[in-house]
C-alpha cells in the first residue's frame, strides 16, 4: 500500500463512513513512517561515512619539548596521505598513514622525517555536527638527519584526534591533531626520543566499493 | 572482514621500524655534541705567559699609545680589569667556500683581567672557554672560522672634556693652565655602554675595529668589516668525524698582554655632571695593541689588529713534545711545510710595517679633532686645520708623482697597498709590473699566529695536544727580540741561534710523548 492509496483509503473512509478502525491503523502507520524519516537520513549519511575512506592532509608541523630545545629543530608545514578502511565493528576504523616532515633549523641541524604506521581509529559515538574521533597506532619512521647525513628506521608510536565533518556524500572536511613519539631508547647511548606535534586540515574521500 | 587488510601494513611498519640504516641513535646525534669549540685569549696554545702589569715604566712605554694626542699626559690612569665580549655566532668556511652555520648560539663573556695571576681566567690560563655548537657535516674540510663579535669591551675607559678655563667640571683638561690637580678629581669619568643588554662600564671598541687607517680611503670600505666577522684560519683544517666521541677546535686570539690604550677623538658623550659649555668630549680606551696595522693621532679606527688562529685535533689522539730551554720566550711548533717567515713580520729594520711601506710623504694629513669651547682653542683648531691643507697640497703633489707614473694616486696606492700586502684587481694599477713583489698569502703580509706554541720561562717545557703530523719546532726567546708587551715577533731574531732543530722534522704521533733535544732526528 503506498501513500497516495492510503490517503484514498483516508478520504474514502471518512466520505464513505468506513470503519474507525482502518482510520487509527492508517494514522499509526503515517506516524511511524513520518518519524522514521529522520533516522533514515541519519543512517544514510553515517553510512557513507563508514565507506573505505582515502584522503590528504597538510599544515604545521611542531618539534616538542627536547626535540625542539636541544636539537635545535624549527616549526614547518608538511602534508601527509592515509587511508582508512572499516572493521567488522561500527565504531572502530582501521587506517594507514604516511607523510613527509622536514624540520629545518636557524643552524645546520635538520631532520628529514616519513612516519608509516597502522592506527585503530575510534569514532566517538555522540550525536555532534561534527565526528569526533580518536586514534592511536604504531609503526615505523624513517629518519635522516642533517649535517650527519645518516639515516635510519625507526619504531614511531602515535596518537591523536580528529574533527570531520561531511561536504556531500563523498567529501569530509576534517581537522587532524596528531602527536608523535619516535623511540629510540634500545639503541646504545641514546638519550632523546622524539616528540612531534601536528596539527592540519585533511580533505578525504568515501570511496564506494561495494556499489 | 578480512585480516589480511590490518596485518600486511602492520607487517610492513614492524619491518621498516627494525632496519636499522646506521646503529646509533640519530635524534641523540642530533642532539649532543662531538666538536668542542675552545676559545682562548693566549698567544700560547698551552701555559702562556702570565700577565705582565700594565702600570709604571710598562704604561709609558708600552701600553698607552703612540697616537694619543689630545691627551698626551693624565694623572688618573687605571687599567682594565675585566674584557668583555659578545659573540654573535660562530660559522665555519669549507675549503669549497661553503659556510656552515654550525654554533648559532649567541654567548657574552666577562673575563677578569687578574694582573696578579694569583687565579687566571680559563679564558687567559691557556685552558680557554667553551662555545656551543651543533656540528658541522662530517667529512667535509673546514679551513676557516668567522667569529662575530658582536661587543667587545675592556673597562676603566675615560672620557675627558677639552676646554678652557677649570670653572665647570673638574674632570677636564684646561686647555690654558693644562690637568687640574689629581685633588679636583670628583666622581668618575668612566665611559660605560651597552652589554648584553645592561648599561655597564666599559667602552665598546668593536665598532673601532671596523677597518684600518687605509681601509677609510678605498671605495670598497662599503663592504669592508674587519671584525665581523672576524676571518681565523683553521691550521692545519678542520675535518669533523661523527664516528669520534670528541673533536677539539682551539680558536686563539692574542689578548693577553696585548693590550694597549687608545684616544679616541670625537666621542659624543652626555657627561653626567651639569656643564653649559659644549666641549669635544675625547676617550681614553683599552683595545687590542696596533702592533701590525699601526694606528696614528687622528686615526679613529684601530681595525685588523685582533689576531687569531684555529686548531682541531681529536681528544685522546694527540702527542706532545717536551724539552728544557735556557732562556725566556716562545717554544712553537710548525707544520714542516710552513715557512717560519710567516710567523714573524718583516720590518727590516722599520718601526712598523707601515712605517716600512708607506712614506712620509705618502701617509694623508688627518682631519684636526673638533675645537674646544674657547677661543684660543678654537684658534688652535683654525691653525691645526691650516695645517691640514697644506699637508693636502703638500700630499698631492709629492706622493703621486713618482718617477716614471703618470697615474692619478699611483704611489699613494701602491705603498698602501705594499703596506695592506694585496694586489688589489678592482682598481687599474698592477703592482707586480711596478716592480713590487708581494710577499705572503694575504691581507697581513703572510702573518700567521702558530699554531702550537708554550711560554717557557728558562726550563722546561711542553707542548700539548699536538694533533698528529710533522712539525719543526722552533724556540723564540725574548732576549733578542722585539716581542714584549703589546708585540708578537718581528724579524729581529736571528733565526739561527737560540732554535731547536729549525731543518728537522718532528714526526708527531697519536699517543707520542717526545722530548726533545738538538739531535732529535
Amino acid at each position: 500500500m503506498n501513500l497516495a492509496d492510503m490517503s484514498i483509503h483516508i478520504i474514502n473512509g471518512l466520505e464513505t463512513g468506513m470503519k474507525l478502525k482502518y482510520f487509527i491503523r492508517t494514522v499509526v502507520v503515517l506516524l511511524i513512517i513520518s518519524n522514521a524519516t529522520a533516522s533514515f537520513a541519519y543512517r544514510s549519511r553515517k553510512d557513507y561515512f563508514l565507506k573505505p575512506q582515502v584522503g590528504v592532509w597538510f599544515g604545521p608541523i611542531a618539534p616538542l619539548g627536547s626535540t625542539k630545545k636541544d636539537l635545535s629543530l624549527e616549526n614547518s608545514l608538511a602534508g601527509g596521505l592515509f587511508f582508512r578502511y572499516n572493521t567488522p565493528f561500527r565504531l572502530f576504523k582501521f587506517g594507514v598513514e604516511s607523510s613527509y616532515q622536514y624540520f629545518p633549523s636557524k643552524g645546520v641541524n635538520k631532520l628529514h622525517f616519513v612516519p608509516l604506521f597502522g592506527n585503530v581509529l575510534f569514532l566517538v559515538p555522540f550525536k555532534l555536527p561534527v565526528k569526533i574521533q580518536l586514534k592511536a597506532g604504531f609503526g615505523g619512521g624513517w629518519l635522516k638527519i642533517l649535517p650527519d647525513n645518516e639515516q635510519r628506521w625507526d619504531p614511531v608510536f602515535t596518537t591523536g584526534a580528529e574533527m570531520s565533518f561531511p561536504a556531500g556524500r563523498l567529501v569530509n572536511i576534517g581537522l587532524r591533531l596528531d602527536y608523535y613519539y619516535i623511540y629510540e631508547g634500545y639503541l646504545d647511548g641514546s638519550q632523546y626520543g622524539g616528540h612531534i606535534f601536528n596539527a592540519g586540515i585533511s580533505v578525504y574521500f568515501n570511496l564506494n566499493f561495494s556499489r | 572482514m578480512n585480516m589480511k587488510n590490518i596485518l600486511l601494513p602492520l607487517f610492513i611498519s614492524i619491518l621498516f621500524s627494525t632496519l636499522g640504516c646506521w646503529d646509533e641513535p640519530l635524534l641523540t646525534e642530533l642532539g649532543t655534541n662531538r666538536l668542542e669549540v675552545r676559545l682562548k685569549g693566549t698567544y700560547a696554545s698551552n701555559s702562556p705567559r702570565d700577565w705582565i702589569a700594565m702600570t709604571g715604566a710598562n704604561y709609558q712605554q708600552y701600553v698607552m699609545d703612540d697616537s694619543i694626542d689630545d691627551m698626551p699626559y693624565i694623572t688618573d690612569e687605571e687599567f682594565p680589569t675585566l674584557l668583555k665580549f659578545d659573540i654573535a655566532e660562530i660559522r665555519l668556511e669549507a675549503a669549497n667556500g661553503k659556510i656552515s652555520k654550525f654554533a648559532r648560539y649567541r654567548k657574552t663573556f666577562k673575563v677578569e683581567i687578574d694582573t696578579t695571576n694569583a687565579a687566571p681566567d680559563p679564558f687567559f690560563s691557556g685552558e680557554g672557554v667553551v662555545m656551543k655548537n651543533d656540528d658541522p657535516v662530517p667529512g667535509r674540510e673546514y679551513v676557516k672560522v668567522h667569529v662575530y663579535f658582536r661587543k667587545i669591551l675592556f673597562d676603566k675607559a675615560k672620557y675627558y672634556e677639552i676646554y678652557h678655563t677649570g670653572t665647570g667640571s673638574s674632570k677636564v683638561y684646561d686647555y690654558d693652565a693644562g690637568w687640574m690637580t689629581t685633588a679636583d678629581y670628583s666622581g668618575d669619568n668612566l665611559i660605560n655602554s651597552i652589554f648584553a643588554e645592561n648599561e655597564e662600564e666599559g667602552f665598546d671598541f668593536n665598532l673601532r675595529q671596523l677597518y684600518y687607517f687605509w681601509d677609510t680611503f678605498r671605495q670598497e670600505q662599503e663592504s669592508t668589516n674587519r671584525v665581523f666577522s672576524l676571518e681565523i684560519p683553521i691550521e692545519g683544517g678542520l675535518i669533523f668525524d661523527n664516528k669520534t666521541d670528541k673533536t677539539v677546535l682551539e680558536i686563539r686570539l692574542a689578548m693577553k698582554n696585548f693590550i694597549k690604550k687608545y684616544e679616541y677623538d670625537s666621542m659624543t658623550y652626555a657627561p653626567s655632571y651639569a656643564d653649559n659649555l659644549a666641549a669635544p668630549v675625547i676617550a681614553h680606551y683599552y683595545a687590542m695593541s696596533d702592533w701590525l696595522r699601526d694606528a696614528r693621532a687622528g686615526e679613529n679606527y684601530i681595525g685588523g689588529n685582533l689576531h687569531g688562529i684555529a686548531r682541531s685535533y681529536v681528544d685522546g689522539e694527540t702527542g706532545t713534545i717536551s724539552g728544557t730551554t735556557t732562556a725566556d720566550g716562545y717554544v712553537i711548533a710548525i707544520p714542516s711545510s710552513a715557512d717560519i717567515a710567516n710567523y714573524f713580520i718583516d720590518l727590516n729594520g722599520a718601526e712598523s710595517l707601515r712605517d716600512r711601506y708607506v712614506t712620509d710623504a705618502c701617509e694623508p694629513p688627518v682631519y684636526p679633532s673638533a675645537p674646544a669651547a674657547s677661543i684660543n682653542a678654537y684658534m688652535d683648531y683654525l691653525l691645526k686645520y691650516e695645517e691640514y691643507r697644506v699637508g693636502w697640497d703638500r700630499f698631492s703633489t709629492d706622493c703621486p708623482a713618482g718617477a716614471a707614473d703618470t697615474a692619478e694616486m699611483q704611489n699613494f696606492v701602491e705603498a698602501w697597498h705594499a703596506y695592506d700586502g694585496t694586489s688589489d684587481d678592482e682598481d687599474n694599477y698592477d703592482l707586480v709590473d711596478d716592480g713590487f713583489t708581494l710577499s705572503g698569502d694575504g691581507a697581513t703580509r703572510g702573518f700567521t699566529l702558530p699554531p702550537y706554541a708554550v711560554y717557557s720561562e728558562s726550563g722546561a717545557f711542553t707542548i700539548n695536544d699536538i694533533a698528529p703530523g710533522t712539525y719543526k719546532v722552533y724556540f723564540v726567546p725574548f732576549a733578542n727580540t722585539a716581542a714584549n708587551y703589546g708585540k708578537l715577533f718581528d724579524d729581529s731574531i736571528t733565526m739561527t741561534s737560540g732554535v731547536y732543530s729549525a731543518s728537522t722534522d718532528i714526526p708527531v704521533d697519536s699517543g707520542d710523548a717526545l722530548t726533545l733535544d738538538s739531535n732529535l732526528p
